[in-house]
């Protein structure tokens, strides 16, 4: 593994030529086509497109939930790319935070045993204090042992928006995280996750439908078509600085 | 109009597999009913066949005086094969020496059933029923054939004469085989065959003789029964319409027992099987709730949509039935081909076919289950909220939980009671199940709940899985019932098996009276009693034999004889009949071993009050109770004493029983003879020959070759028994499957949630092997404690056995428990731990 150039320090998110194909009925389909792409720690950036632009499969790359055909990616210092499934699981547990449009808690563990859960995975101490302090945070320190069946969605997603931050992770990724909330919620939801996020120092990777919550982000990347059109100019003003120090 | 969309619907889910658990489980109740009932009535009649061998018949009609003619020549009409014979006790002599012989006179084609083997030649040193010729017939005229015991004992051989009653006859073969042989102490003396035809030169026969008429028929088991409806209302009460299953012998009770475990074990098949259907019933009905709603925003009427669903439900049900149906006959029919290399018959012609019922049972089995299980499935389906298209949470409402165990109760009520027409048996059975279920639930629900501790960390692979089980708590403990109830029905079958064959085997254990003695008189007990001390034989104690009827009860007749016992009189207490035939009688000073008394007291030695103890199945028939008064004709002596105990006795003990034991002030004083029975190893042998050249009066019979037949039957029916119990087994693992199908699509979900926040693969195996585990552990735990009570019951009031505490069950069901649940959960799991990352995505998209 090469030692991360003193620029690519800044980034903690840099994607390099990245190419993902699938197989299909009648041979490969190129969903993801030579992206290129530098986050810098802190930032928050929105990744908007339509439907089927390859946006999801972008930010499951980024994560490190799936493997690139081709190109790399390097979080934090650390290339994807080189790692194997359970490596990235770990690097997941100690630096990554998610949040989901279906929320996605376990029914099988309450309110704070679901925040709790990352925490516990990644050997944290003190999960449950942590916990407790986030429940707060997100208005629900009162429904600690309630089930994930018990809360509406609001609560759930208020859950979800803790659980993701336990960790303290450098990056967190939100995949449509009021996609399935009402006006009220949403914006509640929305509220929430900036404040937290700007507390915690967190960068924010977010894939979104909603223009309004993507204005929020301090970048806004459009993806059409497997490609990253918009921000093309700025990404290639970032390549060639990259290039001149490399 | 709906026929189209249903069938593109239908071949839509088939192809993408949505369809098969269902068609699979229907296909598995047909299956597995019509494997178990094909093979169970094919092994039975099988088993009859080789049971009536010892009848020599299908049936025998006996009687005390020749039956009229006419209802001999009814048999001719149902196509029955007929032959006969006629038994008495007879002195024959020889060399200036007598014997007193059990002779047969026999006519016709006999035996009807089993072989008879005749030895013209000596006997060589080989086993005895190796040697000789299949005979079927009488002995040629003025032709005798002899057991080897006449030739030893008079000091004969074949061709030297035998005198018979005034008749002189020739020795023409020695009995190498007899299929009916006697197996009655009562009748203990050496058989002799005579031809029918030369009965009258004997003359032997006079007023008073004691004679039996025996009539031999054979045929199918349907003219059998018809011809018997016919001659029914013909027969006089001392007439004794006999098959196998009705004799009060080892082997009847053993072919008996055989009979009501082949039908539990199918019983059992047949809840595991509706189980299987009622789960996949809900999950199809379940899988189906998005495409209903989507149909109703689309504006299809509610019959469109039930007749498309009926049609798919009817069709999966169509194919079921027909896959269970070959799969079913093509598993029993192996499994027959195995088994019947054991069985009597050689010829494959021979082997019983596969009748009618198995068909229909497994057929309605599948329509049944189908269209029971899938009421209230159904009725919910067609219930979805057409909301559900815009809030996939809305789903409509569940039944109440009494409906849906009053449609499930009552579909395995139904199936129980076709397939064993057994009302009580159905009833038992049902109630058994259902009190299992209900305690099986809340039992696993009360455990699961104190399971779950305070503290959670999702680092422990034990949390997680117990996380897991309590998310799942009501679904758990219904899957945690039924995987208990599977393990409790391989557990009663494995035990109830082994108890059968144990019990079957300590009735012949090593030790046991291979040999009884008979006709003692009284001066010789003292004796025989020294000369068997002296070679330190064990018997069981001597016991006085007098022949009695009897003929009041509370100094009231009872009906069908009259003190003579040959006319009928008609009697106001119509409910109590004797017993119709002579009993041999005892009296005893103390109780007998294997005679628990049940009620009442057995006497003191010096009591001077006559005094009877009764056989508690007797009195029950007799309704006889402690303090009524017997009177007992004996000659022309009556004997009246008070019943003062209650016995049971255990028949198919190798040694006398009696169902009257008096005291020795009732019948001390009679003249009497004295059996006995006693065991005697291989190398004592040449004791018999003193034995009986001092006595040469008394009789000996020898059970081996009885014991050595039983021995048979019961390896047989223990083979039987193991193949139902893999089927059994087979099913149950099925419906493990079934439920570890139906919790898949939660388990994936919450699987992908932690991959994603990072637990490792290691972490998610352990936790899924341990949910397996403790589900498992909690399933046979529970299933130990109900096979407990469900053994004590079916054993108590179902197969009539003793019941005694198993220990070791306890430990045992729990481990296999644990570790059957855990290897095929995780298994069935495997491609759950192994999510490749795209899966990952995907359901994050």
């Amino acid at each position: 593994m090469n030692a991360p150039a003193p620029l690519e320090q800044e980034n903690v998110i840099i994607v390099k030529n990245l190419i993902k194909r699938v197989e299909v009925n009648n041979g490969l389909l190129e969903i993801l086509k030579s992206i290129s792409l530098n986050v810098k720690r802190g930032q928050s950036i929105a990744i908007v497109g339509a439907s089927g632009s390859g946006k999801s499969t972008l930010l499951g790359l980024l994560a490190g939930l799936d493997c690139a055909s081709e190109g790399e990616v390097w979080l934090d210092g650390a290339p994807l790319h080189q790692l194997d499934e359970e490596q990235r699981t770990k690097l997941r547990s100690d630096k990554v935070g998610f949040i989901f449009q279906s929320f996605l808690l376990l029914p099988a563990l309450t309110a704070l045993e679901n925040i709790m859960l990352p925490a516990q995975l990644s050997g944290m101490e003190d999960a449950e204090r942590h916990a407790q302090e986030l429940l707060e945070e997100v208005g629900l320190s009162h429904r600690g042992d309630h089930y994930p069946n018990q809360l509406s969605g609001g609560e759930q997603q208020r859950v979800a928006i803790a659980r993701a931050f336990i960790c303290r992770p450098t990056i967190l990724f939100a995949d449509e995280p009021t996609g399935n909330l009402d006006g009220d919620n949403g914006k509640r939801i929305e509220r929430l996750l900036f404040e937290l996020n700007q507390q915690h120092h967190t960068t924010l990777v977010l894939v979104t439908h909603d223009t309004r919550l993507a204005q929020n982000c301090q970048r806004v990347i459009t993806m059409s078509d497997g490609r990253v059109s918009e921000e093309a100019t700025t990404i290639e003003t970032e390549q060639e600085e990259l290039n001149n120090v490399v | 109009m709906w026929f189209k969309p249903a069938y593109a619907l239908l071949s839509q889910q088939l192809k993408r597999g949505e369809l098969t658990i269902f068609l699979l489980a229907i296909a598995l109740a047909v299956t597995s009913v019509f494997s178990l009932s094909g093979f169970g009535e094919r092994l039975n009649q099988a088993l009859v066949v080789k049971s009536n061998n010892f009848l020599a018949a299908d049936r025998v009609l006996s009687s005390a005086h020749p039956i009229d003619d006419s209802l001999l020549d009814q048999a001719n009409e149902f196509e029955l094969n007929q032959a006969s014979y006629l038994s008495f006790n007879s002195m024959v002599f020889a060399n200036e020496q007598m014997l007193l012989a059990y002779t047969k006179a026999v006519s016709g084609p006999y035996p009807l059933r089993g072989e008879l083997k005749i030895s013209t030649k000596p006997l060589a040193n080989s086993p005895i029923d190796s040697q000789g010729d299949v005979v079927y017939g009488p002995p040629p005229l003025g032709g005798v054939w002899v057991v080897n015991e006449v030739l030893d004992r008079l000091n004969i051989a074949i061709g030297d004469k035998l005198e018979v009653g005034d008749a002189l006859f020739r020795v023409a073969g020695i009995i190498t085989q007899e299929p009916d042989a006697s197996f009655s102490i009562f009748n203990s003396s050496p058989t002799i065959f005579i031809n029918a035809k030369d009965v009258p030169a004997t003359k032997i026969i006079g007023p008073g003789s004691r004679l039996y008429y025996n009539y031999l028929y054979s045929g199918t088991e349907a003219n059998l029964s018809d011809y018997y409806q016919a001659i029914k209302p013909k027969l006089s009460t001392n007439q004794n319409w006999q098959d196998i299953k009705g004799e009060r012998s080892p082997l009847a009770g053993s072919l008996k027992r055989a009979n009501q475990f082949l039908l539990l074990a199918s019983l059992l098949g047949i809840i595991l099987a509706a189980t299987a259907i009622s789960v996949t019933a809900q999950r199809y009905s379940q899988t189906q709730f998005d495409a209903v709603a989507l149909l109703k925003t689309l504006g299809t009427k509610d019959n469109i949509i039930r007749k498309i669903f009926l049609f798919q439900l009817s069709t999966l049900t169509f194919v079921g039935i027909i896959i269970g149906l070959i799969v079913g006959f093509l598993l029993q029919e192996s499994a027959f081909s195995l088994v019947a290399y054991y069985l009597p018959q050689s010829l494959p012609a021979q082997l019983p076919s596969l009748g009618f019922k198995p068909f229909a049972i497994a057929i309605s089995t599948g329509a049944i289950c189908a269209a029971m299980f899938s009421l209230t499935p159904m009725l919910r389906l067609f219930n979805v909220p057409v909301m559900r298209v815009i809030k996939r949470d809305m789903h409509p409402q569940p039944f109440k939980l009494w409906l849906n165990g009053l449609v499930f109760g009552g579909a395995i009520f139904l199936l129980l009671l076709i397939y064993s027409q057994d009302l009580r048996l159905s009833l038992i059975t049902l109630c058994v199940a259902a009190l299992i279920a209900a305690l099986l639930s809340l039992l696993a629900l009360g455990l699961i709940r104190l399971s779950r501790g305070k503290k959670f960390s999702a680092a422990s692979p034990w949390q997680l899985a117990i996380a897991s089980l309590y998310q799942r708590a009501s679904a758990a403990s219904m899957q945690i019932a039924s995987i208990a109830t599977a393990i409790m029905l391989m557990l009663i079958i494995l035990l109830l098996r082994n108890e059968l064959v144990d019990e079957w085997q300590a009735q012949i254990p090593s030790g046991t009276a291979n040999h009884f003695l008979g006709n003692v008189t009284p001066d010789q007990v003292q004796p025989i009693e020294a000369l068997m001390q002296r070679y330190h034989v064990e018997s069981s104690d001597l016991y006085p034999i007098i022949r009695g009827r009897m003929s009041k009860i509370n100094g009231e007749k009872i009906g069908g004889y009259d003190s003579e016992g040959n006319s009928e009189t008609k009697n106001k207490r119509s409910g109590r009949r004797g017993f119709g035939r002579e009993l041999s009688l005892t009296w005893r000073d103390t109780l007998p071993d294997q005679n628990p008394i049940e009620a009442g007291q057995w006497w003191d030695k010096d009591e001077q009050e006559h005094q009877v103890s009764i056989e508690h199945d007797a009195a029950k028939r007799l309704d006889v109770k402690i303090g009524d008064t017997l009177t007992i004709l004996i000659g022309e002596e009556e004997v009246n004493a008070k019943v003062t105990s209650l016995r049971h006795v255990h028949w198919r003990s190798m040694r006398p029983n009696f169902i009257l034991i008096f005291n020795r002030a009732a019948l001390g004083d009679m003249p009497s003879t004295y059996i006995s029975s006693f065991y005697l190893p291989n190398e004592q042998r040449h004791m018999l020959k003193e034995l009986l050249s001092q006595y040469p009066t008394i009789s000996l019979i020898k059970i081996d070759r009885l014991i050595k037949k039983l021995k048979e039957i019961i390896e047989q029916v223990s083979l039987a028994l193991s193949y139902i119990m893999v089927l059994v087994i087979c099913a149950s693992v099925l419906v493990l499957l079934v439920q570890i199908q139906a919790s898949y699509q939660q388990r994936h979900q919450d699987l992908v949630i932690l991959r994603t926040l990072g637990a490792g693969k290691k972490l998610l195996k352990r936790a899924i092997a341990i949910e397996f585990l403790i589900s498992g552990a909690l399933a046979g735990f529970i299933a130990a404690l109900t096979t407990e009570l469900a053994l004590w019951l079916i054993q108590t009031f179902v197969i009539e056995m003793s019941w005694q505490p198993h220990p070791m069950l306890w430990l045992s069901a729990t481990v296999i428990g644990s570790v059957f649940v855990a290897l095929i959960g995780t298994r069935a799991c495997k491609d759950l731990t192994q999510l490749p990352p795209n899966e990952l995505i995907r359901n994050l998209s």
